[in-house]
């Protein structure tokens, strides 16, 4: 079996969010507390090159653990996954947001959850309410993948925020402190 | 001429194709040439030739971006070689030589530049501090020109020889040198002078307290 990967970029947002999130003696702990693994590469990171998803893991769990209670992790991990799309939009995908609505972008997710995380998991996305501002989201195979789930929805409040859309409000189901990488992660997502 | 509107669906699924197309277009931006768009050459959409076209500069791309690689990966190994070599003739241009126990001595070839003589203090004042030693002998016998600059080195390295408590003498001024540096007023009085190496190494290696066996006095 192939190894499991993501994309560089989702590691390197994941240092910046550290640093804009932590004074530097707090974030100099933090990422000194990575595995030896990790910190070997994060300064070589290439955004569009394939890393180990255990890296992903790490820094994942290094942002959630750094709050204090499971809410303050939730948000913590939400906005990361929103920093990396906000300079994805500003970045490599630039040229794609202005083509791209709502509906496409709902249509387009398992595409671009496998751009960045090849065969490693699956995105669902049902577009039955999109017009009313309601997209139903389900994250499934990523079993040992922990907050990847909570990033993701992120990840995608960053999109639709590049859209222009606003009082984006997320609900989760599946996702904890305690069950942090569940079978499976259901989400609703509305923006007015 | 007939015109036909499209339907909205039509453009969805141009939109949709373009959308495909600026994904796979973004990890190349990136870097990321081995993604390739999904092509239907069966049907008779024009988007089509348009996205084999695109698939072909990916690959293009990709080809020049591995060969690319490959020069680089070459460049990388002869800078690092250079490198080696560049270190390898530091170490030989600033032969920090332990003579006697407590002695050392340091020979000096070719032009004293600034960087070359920042080697050189780091050098010496290493080995004193590594060794113990209380003598440190520049010599110049293999320098032929003296300017200035040269001797504001030289100064510059006995201070710093001075302040870990070691002395510094200078030797090997041939005469040549010496006529330069009272010519152009250069202030050697802070550094002790030897006329060879073989004086200084009389003077430091009694002064150590150990005189080499057969060792006399150059006068002698």
């Amino acid at each position: 079996m192939n190894e499991r990967t993501i994309r560089g970029y989702w590691l390197t947002g994941g240092v910046k969010f550290l640093r804009t999130q932590h004074s530097p003696e707090a974030n100099e702990r933090i990422l000194g507390a990575l595995p030896r693994a990790l910190r070997a590469v994060l300064a070589e990171i290439q955004p569009a090159q394939w890393y180990p998803r255990s890296h992903h893991v790490d820094l994942l769990k290094a942002i959630a653990s750094a709050q204090r209670d499971e809410a303050a992790a939730y948000e913590s991990l939400l906005a990361y996954g929103q920093l990396v799309a906000t300079d994805a939009a500003n970045g490599s995908l630039r040229s794609l947001i202005p083509i791209l609505t709502p509906l496409l972008l709902a249509r387009k997710l398992p595409t671009l959850w496998s751009a960045d995380h090849q065969d490693d998991g699956r995105l669902e996305s049902d577009i039955a309410h999109i017009d009313s501002g309601t997209l139903s989201l389900k994250l499934v195979g990523l079993q040992h993948y922990d907050h990847v789930g909570v990033a993701t929805l992120g990840w995608l409040k960053g999109l639709l925020v590049a859209l222009g859309r606003k009082g984006i409000a997320i609900q989760q189901t599946g996702w904890s402190l305690g069950q942090a990488s569940p079978s499976e992660l259901q989400a609703e997502v509305r923006w007015s | 001429m007939t015109t036909r509107i499209m339907s909205e669906d039509e453009l969805d699924e141009i939109r949709e194709t373009v959308v495909d197309a600026l994904i796979v277009l973004s990890n190349v931006a990136q870097g990321d040439c081995s993604a390739q768009l999904d092509v239907d050459m069966h049907g008779s959409n024009p988007l089509s030739f348009l996205l084999a076209g695109i698939n072909d500069l990916i690959f293009a791309l990709g080809t020049e971006q591995e060969q690319s690689n490959a020069f680089r990966r070459e460049l990388d190994e002869r800078l690092a070689t250079i490198e080696q070599q560049r270190s390898a003739i530091r170490s030989l241009s600033t032969p920090v030589i332990e003579v006697w126990r407590g002695v050392l001595c340091l020979p000096v070839v070719g032009v004293m530049d600034t960087a070359r003589s920042a080697e050189m203090t780091s050098a010496l004042l290493t080995t004193i501090v590594e060794k113990g030693s209380k003598y440190a002998i520049i010599d110049i016998t293999g320098i032929d020109v003296m300017d200035t600059r040269t001797v504001d080195h030289f100064i510059r390295m006995a201070k710093a020889i001075r302040l870990l408590g070691a002395e510094c003498a200078l030797t090997g001024l041939n005469p040549h040198i010496a006529q330069t540096v009272v010519h152009m007023g250069l202030d050697l009085s802070d550094i002790v002078t030897h006329r060879s190496l073989r004086d200084a190494l009389f003077r430091y290696v009694s002064g150590a307290g150990v005189a080499p066996a057969g060792v006399r006095s150059p006068a002698g």
